[in-house]
């Protein structure tokens, strides 16, 4: 037996209402495209080909989050693994409220955490353990590894819920059927939910690449690349937020527009391939549901 | 022989679970430091220096993304129901297409982008503007979301609908809309405290003043005076005060989340 196949072959004839409903609704969906067309005319327009010294800058958003993302991700696989499989019962729904409260932290907040409690101590580290180095090398690698540290603890929370979602999507029955083989709770993850989702998990793990790519002020706060004595920024967005006032006096954007071009251009494609991963997991159509 | 093999099995799950609160550890511990010293020297900051330019602002983002939810969510998640309901069109997959890709744009690019649009082409209107900078963060993402809760909505409660003589547009708005109505008040919530702390569409929008801009502003927010205080290391009492309240207000949004999440009655 073949079910209705989507709201496409409705049986009844439209009415007048139908229409006009329709034609609201397409209108906002419409609304939505046109939006992203404007955004990306507008940086388009803003753009010029890249110089060198910005596409160092987006070598060193590619490291800085590169290595975030490498530190963040498997804490955060942990943490969804408590939260859905692992974690004792009474553990996990606390866990899961903290960690959803996590992603809802401003920016800012872990900027200024960050310029105050991360990056100093990274200096000094650095200070003693690379000492042999010039003033500039060290000061490039404090700023990368400052960065990276926030950045872990910023996209970590994020990670964490994609994943936990995309856990929970696995299908039940697989889940049982294996708890009554007597399976342990690794066994069943091992062996029964992470060859369903580890295209999902890896998908979680791109979208919190794409969020570290693109935050620009947490960086350049807890990098020190805004107020009296601003230093260099290291990261394509943290020159975003570095370069405004320097725009706004000359009235030139177009480095901004270059910088945000890329910027959107490098997210875009490790957030489309994180949500295409994630909401495959997600959406799939299970029999018997 | 086989006990062996059960006590070994046994052991590697001891260590798994052990392995998965440790990370749990791992993630909290930071988050643990850093929520004592943003209340201790929050606390500090307000009772200290930051009195009344921390009430202003705290007005400034009400409003801000009061008015950004106002337009954007009902915006979002009409097009999210549109673009799942007459999904197969192509305007329904233009939009799809469009919002996944929208809501993950980062938000300084966000704010260039606006400040092109916007600020360049119309001229100064920061306040409004702003708001317009964050509706364009919240719709994206309320569309994907209220698509996706449409799409898990079974055809048979459709199905149900048309039988009871239901037209396509009562079925949408009265029947598929109830289903997902627990998610999307949801994430409705949990965008809109992300974006209240939104800073870098905010920053791009607030033109031509002096950096570091001063405390005392006018159209002020939240993150703005966090990121105008973070900037300047004698300022950063007032920093950790705005922070608190900020953090609070998000703390608060997201609360409310948690409490549409779970449906009360019938549903």
């Amino acid at each position: 037996m073949t079910p209705l196949a989507g709201p496409r072959e409705w049986p009844a004839p439209p009415s007048n209402r139908d229409r006009a409903f329709r034609a609201v609704g397409g209108a906002l969906a419409g609304a939505l495209a046109v939006a992203f067309v404007a955004v990306a005319a507008a940086l388009v327009n803003h753009a010029r080909g890249p110089t060198p010294h910005e596409l160092a800058l987006f070598g060193g958003t590619l490291i800085a989050a590169g290595m975030a993302t490498v530190a963040a991700a498997p804490i955060a696989l942990g943490v969804a693994l408590y939260v859905v499989d692992l974690g004792p019962s009474r553990g996990r729904r606390p866990v899961a409220a903290i960690v959803e409260l996590m992603t809802v932290v401003p920016p800012v907040v872990y900027g200024l955490w960050g310029a105050v409690a991360i990056s100093p101590r990274v200096d000094a580290a650095c200070a003693s353990w690379l000492s042999a180095w010039s003033d500039a090398e060290r000061a490039r690698v404090a700023g990368l590894v400052s960065a990276a540290v926030m950045l872990t603890l910023m996209i970590a929370p994020t990670v964490a819920s994609q994943a936990a979602q995309v856990l929970r999507a696995a299908p039940p029955g697989a889940r049982e059927a294996a708890t009554g083989l007597g399976g342990t709770r690794w066994d069943i993850f091992l062996h029964v939910i992470l060859p369903r989702t580890r295209w999902g998990l890896l998908g979680a793990v791109a979208l919190g690449l794409g969020r570290a790519m693109g935050e620009g002020v947490a960086v350049a706060l807890a990098t020190g690349c805004v107020g009296q004595d601003a230093r260099a920024p290291l990261t394509a967005a943290g020159a975003m937020v570095n370069g405004l006032e320097t725009a706004r006096a000359s009235g030139d954007w177009r480095s901004l527009g270059a910088l945000g071009l890329g910027l959107f251009v490098m997210t875009l494609a490790s957030n489309m391939i994180g949500r295409a991963l994630v909401d495959r997991v997600r959406n799939a159509r299970r029999p018997g549901t | 022989m086989t006990s062996a093999l059960i006590r070994r099995r046994r052991t590697v799950d001891a260590v798994a679970r052990g392995a998965a609160a440790a990370c749990v550890v791992l993630l909290l511990a930071p988050t643990a430091i850093a929520l004592t010293a943003l209340v201790t020297e929050g606390a500090r900051g307000i009772v200290g220096a930051g009195g009344w330019s921390v009430v202003r602002a705290c007005a400034g983002t009400l409003m801000l993304a009061g008015i950004a939810s106002a337009v954007a969510i009902p915006l979002g998640v009409g097009g999210g129901l549109y673009i799942n309901e007459y999904r197969g069109g192509t305007l329904a997959r233009a939009g799809r297409w469009a919002a996944g890709a929208l809501s993950e744009v980062p938000a300084v690019v966000i704010g260039l982008a606006v400040h092109a649009l916007l600020v360049a082409a119309v001229g100064r209107f920061s306040f409004l503007w702003g708001a317009a900078a964050l509706a364009l963060m919240i719709a994206p993402t309320m569309a994907h979301t209220t698509a996706d809760a449409a799409r898990s909505v079974p055809e048979s409660v459709r199905e149900a609908a048309i039988a009871l003589g239901a037209s396509r547009w009562r079925t949408t708005l009265f029947v598929v809309s109830r289903v997902v109505h627990a998610r999307v008040a949801r994430a409705a919530w949990i965008t809109a405290a992300r974006a209240a702390g939104a800073t870098a569409p905010l920053l791009f929008m607030t033109e031509a003043r002096d950096w570091p801009r001063q405390l005392t502003s006018g159209d002020d927010a939240l993150p703005l005076q966090v990121f105008d205080a973070a900037s300047r290391p004698d300022a950063r009492a007032g920093a950790w005060a705005a922070a608190l309240v900020l953090v609070t207000v998000a703390g608060v949004m997201s609360y409310f989340a948690r409490r549409a999440a779970t449906p009360r009655g019938h549903t």
